[in-house]
């Protein structure tokens, strides 16, 4: 029985318009009447991108000539509104670039369309990344395709949920401190943050330079390597991106044997999550996976750690926001300082202010040593702790998230609450090491059924290995479609 | 401006006072009401609070991290490529007169 185009896999759906199937502009066309007809119970969509219909048109000509084309022709996506486009505003989700139009695209954007994908739409976000549940966007929140009640997670949370609700067959998203993988949790989705390095940052709007990278959302684990293989690679143009190639791996034909790091000791676990992921553990192990415990001395520390290095970093970042060459100019300014803090002021929404605040802090003289340097050094702690890990486990499995997705408005006066929630993922920003978020199930039908991810992180560059073993996962634990938009 | 020592004694911890937060505020060039300063004084209490168990730990010989892997700077051949257009550069610009950017006097 046919289904609706949009329902198909991302890989399917490139499958389908390489061997004519069905036209680029046929798959462009159903994404955009279903974003049109159920985005305004999602808000996931801030803008569309206006060359998306010439893009599948080339590629359908492309086709026609008879042309080679590549591996992502004709897949939609949604694309994170902090990075660059060229044929749409790009507002990083604040009123301080609303409007404002890049005079170049994002290295990722043109690599991702080379191998013939679309991009569809600018997806919303927390303004400039700072969120863990997308209700920091200028525009107002997005909600979770599972559940209207509930938050889609954050900062990538359009994103993971345009990907749930197929408005798109994938979609890129930002990782800081986890803003792909919990909101891919959130929202039942695959999300990948990258080695980093591996992705280029050239047209990402900056929050904290040595923690972010940019990465995929899809369905499946098998779309989320196609996105990642097209996405990854050196730029000139971002001298933090690596030399290395990626290299091919071989699918593991059976989990026995391979050695699993399982997290202890996580302080704030919800009882539903703890259990539920006790279960993924035991058939994980039945399986064959020798599960090793592994406790992490600096946890805790980690947090706090994350939360001053990055808030330093941030505060350096958004100092170019200054109202002089582009983004929210104050009106009559009375002199240069006024123009400056009074464009900052309106600009800047709540939270980023707040993170301004705290690590302008962080780094100013008298505080430097005990907040941002002490952080460094913790960095450096838990660098070594988790090579030690992976001396002897090809993966270390947590929650993605202590808790279960938020009703909407539960933190919005509790900011620390949120950032709390951070604990498991801001791990591998810190560490610059890659890790994945593959669902595992649903919670009970009285917390609402709503999806659980698994957290697996492996050694620099182990994007693949992880990949694979997320596949596993979504073997062994298929979830139900989300029901959102179904008729 | 001389630090609180905020990780005397544990005991003895003094609170983020509300003229070193109006001074950040100085820094980071934003203009804060007064409502604003008290919340974002009590978040940066609780935060700071928060994070104090970093004094406990002893990092005495542990070097700081910036930077997640070890990274050989690469640098590009320096061949130069054509800059950005000048009405791609004023394209955003607030205020401008087709030349350069309009500001209020600097000096």
């Amino acid at each position: 029985m046919p289904k609706e185009l949009c329902f198909y896999s991302l890989g399917t759906q490139s499958e389908m318009v390489r061997r004519g199937d069905i036209s680029a502009r046929e798959l462009t066309h159903a994404h955009l009447e279903r974003l049109q007809t159920h985005d305004g119970a999602l808000h996931t969509s801030l803008a569309l991108c206006e060359q998306a219909l010439e893009i599948a048109d080339s590629i359908d000509n492309q086709r026609h000539l008879g042309e080679a084309l590549g591996p992502l022709a004709g897949v939609p996506l949604a694309i994170k509104d902090n990075i660059v486009t060229q044929d749409s505003p790009t507002t990083a989700g604040s009123r301080m670039l609303h409007g404002f139009r890049g005079p170049y695209e994002a290295t990722v954007l043109t690599r991702l369309k080379s191998a013939g994908a679309i991009p569809l739409f600018k997806a919303n976000l927390d303004a400039f990344g700072m969120g863990s549940d997308t209700s920091r966007s200028y525009v107002g929140p997005s909600f979770n395709p599972w559940s209207l009640a509930h938050v889609p997670g954050g900062s990538s949370g359009g994103s993971a949920a345009a990907v749930a609700a197929h408005f798109a067959a994938g979609a890129l998203g930002s990782d800081t401190g986890g803003s792909i993988r919990q909101p891919a949790s959130f929202c039942g989705v695959v999300g990948l943050k990258p080695t980093y390095g591996r992705v280029s940052r050239w047209g990402l709007v900056a929050y904290a330079s040595s923690l972010e990278q940019i990465g995929p959302l899809a369905r499946t684990t098998s779309d989320a390597r196609l996105l990642f293989e097209a996405m990854a690679g050196s730029d000139p143009r971002d001298s933090t991106t690596l030399a290395q190639a990626l290299s091919p791996f071989a699918p593991r034909d059976s989990l026995k044997g391979v050695r699993l790091g399982v997290l202890q000791g996580i302080e704030g676990l919800d009882k539903e999550v703890e259990q539920h992921l006790s279960k993924v553990y035991s058939t994980l192990e039945s399986e064959g996976a020798v599960l090793v415990p592994v406790s992490l001395p600096h946890l805790e520390h980690a947090l706090s750690a994350y939360y001053l290095i990055a808030t330093a970093e941030a505060s350096s970042n958004l100092g170019r926001y200054d109202g002089l060459r582009f983004g929210h100019r104050a009106e009559n300014p009375k002199d240069l300082s006024d123009l400056y803090e009074r464009s900052r002021s309106e600009g800047f929404g709540e939270e980023v202010k707040r993170r301004i605040l705290l690590g302008t802090f962080a780094l100013s003289s008298g505080y430097y040593d005990a907040y941002y340097e002490r952080a460094a050094k913790v960095r450096t702690l838990l660098i070594q702790q988790l090579a030690t890990v992976f001396q002897t486990c090809e993966a270390l499995l947590s929650p993605v998230a202590p808790v279960l997705p938020w009703l909407h408005g539960q933190h919005h006066r509790d900011p620390l609450a949120t950032y709390l929630t951070d604990k498991l993922t801001v791990l591998a920003n810190l560490s610059g090491l890659p890790a994945l978020s593959v669902p595992c199930g649903l919670s009970s039908q009285q917390t609402h059924s709503l999806p659980i991810g698994l957290h697996l992180m492996g050694p620099a560059l182990s994007e693949l290995s992880l990949l694979d073993l997320g596949h596993w996962v979504e073997r062994l634990f298929p979830s139900p479609a989300c029901p959102f938009g179904r008729s | 401006m001389a630090a609180p020592s905020l990780f005397a004694d544990g005991q003895g911890l003094e609170s983020l006072r509300e003229d070193t937060l109006i001074q950040v505020a100085r820094l980071a060039r934003l203009a804060l009401t007064p409502e604003e300063q008290a919340l974002y004084l009590a978040d940066l209490q609780r935060f700071l609070m928060h994070v104090e168990h970093l004094s406990e730990l002893d990092l005495s010989g542990v070097a700081p991290t910036f930077h997640p892997l070890a990274l050989t700077p690469r640098l590009r051949p320096d061949e130069p490529a054509p800059p950005l257009k000048r009405e791609q550069a004023l394209a955003n610009a607030p205020h401008h007169d087709g030349q350069t950017f309009i500001v209020p006097k600097v000096l």
